[in-house]
């Protein structure tokens, strides 16, 4: 069975009661498949907003924001999306550093972007820097790095296969 | 004046960035730094107000020799 088939889950947000200001999402996704297809969620990327001003004040057409599929990945230090989104979007390199991968160490380009996410009422992120990964084999095109989490609270319960998600 | 090569001048500096802009992000352009900003979203502000739309480099500044882990398993890499 592809991966991919277990990417479908329902959203529920809902106040948290230990912050009136902030919210819980809870990702629904089954025990079989969050267990089967891990948490997966929907991101819009767009240009940072820092890139769409000058865009717009030199008359420049901004490219349409993308969705896409992503993986959390507690193996990912920093978020990384596919190199597709990179040429589509345009994005000028901002940067390098060095990935470590089971097969060694390699360097990658770092980018700025902005990210939303649909459907839910977590706060997105107007200027983010991520880096780049050949995802073009995967039925996700954002592996979901530390980095973003480590602005979250998450909750996996395995047995009743939901993902909660504070923010 | 391509981005390696000031990759290669920011790896070259960062000994001496460190003594004073540890923790910041430089903005580098054409084999010079262009300032240190307390964050990336500050130093690509600044990159555009100085050089318009163009390629620059921004890069944290930290003597942590940091490795970002990514799982193969999903990754493809040229050879």
């Amino acid at each position: 069975m592809p991966i991919a088939h277990y990417f479908n889950f329902n959203v529920i947000s809902q106040p948290d009661p230990a912050n009136r200001e902030n919210t819980i999402q809870t990702f629904q996704f089954g025990p079989h498949g969050l267990f089967a297809g891990g948490i997966v969620m929907d991101l819009e990327i767009s240009i940072d907003v820092e890139t769409m001003r000058i865009l717009q004040s030199t008359g420049f057409a901004l490219p349409s924001p993308m969705i896409a599929k992503g993986l959390f990945d507690t193996g990912c230090t920093i978020t990384s999306i596919d190199d597709s989104i990179i040429s589509n979007l345009n994005l000028k390199t901002r940067g390098y550093v060095d990935v470590a991968t089971a097969n060694g160490q390699t360097k990658v380009t770092q980018h700025i972007i902005a990210l939303s996410f649909p459907g839910t009422n977590l706060r997105g992120k107007t200027t983010h820097l991520v880096q780049a990964a050949n995802l073009s084999e995967q039925p996700f095109k954002v592996l979901i790095g530390r980095d973003l989490m480590s602005t979250w609270a998450i909750t996996y319960n395995g047995p009743a296969g939901f993902v909660s998600i504070a923010d | 004046m391509s981005q390696t090569e000031d990759f290669k001048f920011f790896e070259k500096r960062l000994p001496d960035f460190l003594k004073e802009n540890k923790g910041k992000f430089v903005l580098i352009k054409n084999k010079q730094e262009h300032g240190f900003y307390n964050s990336a979203e500050e130093a690509l502000r600044e990159g555009y107000n100085k050089f318009g739309n163009v390629e620059f480099l921004i890069q944290e500044i930290t003597d942590e020799r940091r490795v970002n882990y990514i799982n193969t398993a999903f990754v493809s890499f040229a050879a």
